[in-house]
């Protein structure tokens, strides 16, 4: 925590802002992009957003007054540009349960950095039968490593409904992976 | 940022493959999607990216710098519109004065026509020689006395043909009102 005030701080002043922004990237990119990367799917959109993200951060630091941690305020910033490019591009990654989302598992095949094999084509087939909120809560939370508290601030969405969700998904998950094909 | 406690294992029994978390390894992220999630990126894409980024800030932040800053081969041209501007500005007020004075030139001359009687009497009998000003005046008044009379009796005559048209009730004070007019001017 004393290293993100630190951290922080230096972004803030103006003379030491470039080379905080350097060892803010070091430390922060990879685990953005691929928070980007699982909601907007392919390599190339995750890139530009990527880039977006971290200009609205480097714009956007003077102004930040650290009422959350710095990494869940770019989490949030991350999150919100991946939703806006979603929204731009008319990109659906969720569609209810008794409806077929060709659109997710389509775009993933058609990226030249995917190379799943079967079965994690699978399991992208049962996110994609989640609800919006439901894949982001189980990707933050399993693959991105943050605490519901982070999650909860990022998403807008209350610790506790985020916790019955994501058991719930889990279990969900487990379930459906052992069933011998999914419809989509 | 804190890490999760319990350990997460989605398991699928039948071909063998664990989806699990260790909380005890250093996580690798880009192995883990890979592993899990099927998901690549190209060599070196993190350091190439970096440098866009920073390349993309840099380029920001000039641009904003010449915008506000101005080079000479900016700052000159825009400097020289902005004088040109200012001296059109002041040329177009020195004409509108001109055309204004010349405008009042002519409101005098055309206030110099439109005198009425009395005044042309007085400026015309400047020209007129001191031995032959009693016939002259005799002649504007008789002059005048007839005009004004013809006038007159033009107007009575419009007065007692517009009266036909007037309903009858209103007639009296038709007449006396037009009467009225006609007497005192």
């Amino acid at each position: 925590m004393n290293k993100e005030i630190d951290l922080t701080r230096r972004l803030k002043d103006p003379k030491q802002k470039d080379k905080a922004f350097s060892d803010l990237l070091d430390l922060y990119q990879e685990r953005l992009y691929w928070h980007i990367r699982k909601i907007v799917l392919t390599h190339d959109n995750a890139n530009d957003v990527l880039q977006n993200t971290f200009i609205r951060v480097f714009k956007g630091i003077k102004n930040f007054q650290a009422k959350s941690s710095l990494h869940t305020w770019m989490y949030r910033i991350a999150y919100n540009e991946s939703i806006r490019f979603l929204e731009k591009n008319k990109i659906k990654t969720s569609v209810p349960l008794d409806q077929s989302n060709n659109s997710y598992i389509n775009t993933l095949k058609e990226d030249a950095y995917f190379n799943g094999n079967e079965l994690q084509l699978k399991l992208h087939k049962i996110i994609s039968k989640l609800s919006d909120k439901q894949q982001r809560v189980f990707q933050m939370k399993y693959f991105d490593d943050l605490s519901f508290r982070e999650i909860s601030e990022i998403l807008n969405v209350s610790e506790n409904t985020l916790k019955s969700s994501y058991y719930s998904v889990v279990k969900t998950i487990e379930e459906k992976i052992h069933e011998e094909e999914i419809i989509i | 940022m804190e890490k999760s406690k319990k350990d997460n294992k989605i398991t699928n029994e039948k071909s063998g493959i664990e989806f699990l978390k260790e909380e005890n390894l250093k996580k690798d992220l880009a192995q883990e999607h890979k592993e899990f999630l099927g998901l690549d990126v190209p060599d070196d894409y993190f350091s190439k990216s970096k440098k866009n980024i920073l390349k993309n800030l840099k380029m920001e932040n000039e641009q904003k710098r010449t915008v506000f800053g101005l080079k000479p081969f900016i700052a000159y041209p825009i400097a020289a519109s902005i004088l040109l501007l200012i001296a059109i500005t002041f040329w177009m007020q020195n004409k509108s004065i001109e055309s204004n004075l010349k405008v009042t030139e002519v409101d005098t001359i055309e206030t110099i026509n439109d005198l009425s009687s009395a005044d042309y009497f007085l400026v015309s009998s400047l020209l007129v020689d001191d031995s032959k000003m009693d016939q002259y005046i005799d002649y504007y008044i008789l002059n005048e006395i007839i005009v004004e009379a013809e006038l007159s009796e033009q107007q009575l005559e419009d007065i007692f043909i517009n009266s036909l048209f007037v309903e009858d009730s209103l007639i009296n004070s038709y007449i006396d009102n037009n009467l009225i007019e006609n007497i005192i001017l």
